[in-house]
């Protein structure tokens, strides 16, 4: 009896027995194979840190195996997603603050350019800033309002109102 | 109603397929396998910490590990009392003045695994006489294969992972399923190697606990 075979036999007794039992009945990694890659590169675009986005990845399916929201599973994921990349850029802003006044300089040019965006992201509003990325996404206007807790009628209203704040902001730093 | 909020952003496609391109990380793949492997551990570990403070409560109400309280635990207990690296400190000899009851076993071996749900009754039978139960697991894959396995099928007694201590104690060998009973003194009175019987190991136990009820 090959000891290999039976391992692989009885590799379907994975942590998602117990996570199934605890979770009740949702297949916690069969989502987490699913959805990672999504959420990642999601936080990747706006925090630009591979590294750094990679490992938020990882703590918004911690938040998700405590709680889950109301709406699809991919949609909850993105929205908190999207709110902890932005937590992240504001503590760096806050950080790039505090280290300037020690005389760091900042690279520029190039460098800043591509940045425009990250930039643009973090003078907008919060909620500007959900929609739009999470428009982007593919969620429909069903499920912004759901998760974002918003009235479904109001949707198109604030999602154009969002764009035209990133395009005037966005104009502001890369004048191109 | 709706078709003029659509209405109002006529060329949402297209500023979405521009933000799309701005947003963008090349040369990136997320690796997945790693951040699951990082998920998991993660997880175990927080939810260490609630087991760790739920049995802080429940030690509050229970002044000893009630029968229900052990049924209830199963997964929390060993997760606390024996979490992984600590298994190497594991003694048999720490248990020395018990009648001790040693099964070796592996998630991938059948007949261990058919052993288990009866040892659980027996050690949960005999918990009141002083007879302890330990179940000790040769998988290679650690705590990883152990953990989910007993998570979903709950036994009474706690699992340690082996080590040379333990090896020491009990003189095993290199089959499994192995069951060991050691007496009061610590010495291997019975050796089952492969499946034991539920009355070999009821008739050994009475016979020790009838032994030193005598002395």
């Amino acid at each position: 009896m090959s000891q290999n075979g039976q391992v692989e036999r009885y590799r379907s007794v994975t942590y998602e027995a117990a996570e199934v039992i605890e979770r009740g009945g949702e297949d916690l990694e069969s989502v987490f194979r699913a959805e990672y890659p999504g959420v990642a590169r999601l936080i990747g675009s706006i925090v630009r840190d591979p590294g750094r986005a990679e490992e938020l990845a990882v703590e918004v399916f911690l938040r998700w195996g405590k709680r889950s929201g109301p709406g699809s599973a991919g949609a909850w994921l993105r929205r908190v997603a999207v709110r902890l990349a932005l937590d992240e850029l504001r503590k760096r802003k806050r950080w790039e603050r505090v280290s300037g006044l020690f005389g760091k300089n900042r690279t520029e040019g190039a460098a800043e350019r591509r940045f425009a965006v990250t930039r643009t992201l973090e003078a907008l509003k919060k909620r500007d800033v959900e929609l739009l990325v999470l428009r982007t996404e593919g969620l429909s206007y069903e499920e912004l309002a759901q998760v974002l807790g918003l009235n479904l009628a109001s949707v198109g209203t604030l999602l154009a109102r969002a764009r035209k704040s990133f395009e005037e902001e966005y104009r502001r730093h890369d004048p191109e | 109603m709706k078709r003029s909020t659509v209405d109002m952003i006529p060329n949402e496609a297209e500023f979405g397929k521009r933000l799309k391109t701005l947003l963008e990380v090349k040369e990136w793949t997320p690796d997945t396998e790693r951040a699951f492997q990082r998920f998991k551990q993660r997880r175990v570990a927080k939810r260490r910490w609630v087991t760790v403070l739920a049995l802080a409560t429940l030690g509050l109400f229970a002044f000893g590990p009630t029968r229900a309280f052990t049924q209830k635990c199963v997964e929390a207990c060993v997760a606390v009392l024996r979490p992984g690296p600590g298994t190497a400190d594991f003694d048999l000899a720490a248990w020395k003045g018990s009648i001790v009851v040693v099964n070796y076993w592996a998630t991938w071996c059948p007949p261990c695994l058919e052993e288990m749900p009866w040892l659980s009754e027996l050690a949960a039978r005999y918990a009141a006489q002083g007879v302890k139960v330990v179940g000790v697991s040769v998988d290679e894959r650690g705590w990883e294969a152990v953990r989910p396995y007993l998570a979903a099928h709950p036994i009474t007694y706690p699992v340690v992972l082996d080590s040379p201590k333990v090896r020491e104690g009990v003189g095993a060998g290199n089959a499994i399923p192995l069951t060991v009973i050691l007496d009061r003194d610590g010495e291997a009175v019975y050796r089952q190697a492969g499946r034991a019987k539920k009355e070999d190991l009821e008739t050994q136990i009475e016979r020790l606990l009838g032994a030193s009820k005598q002395m």
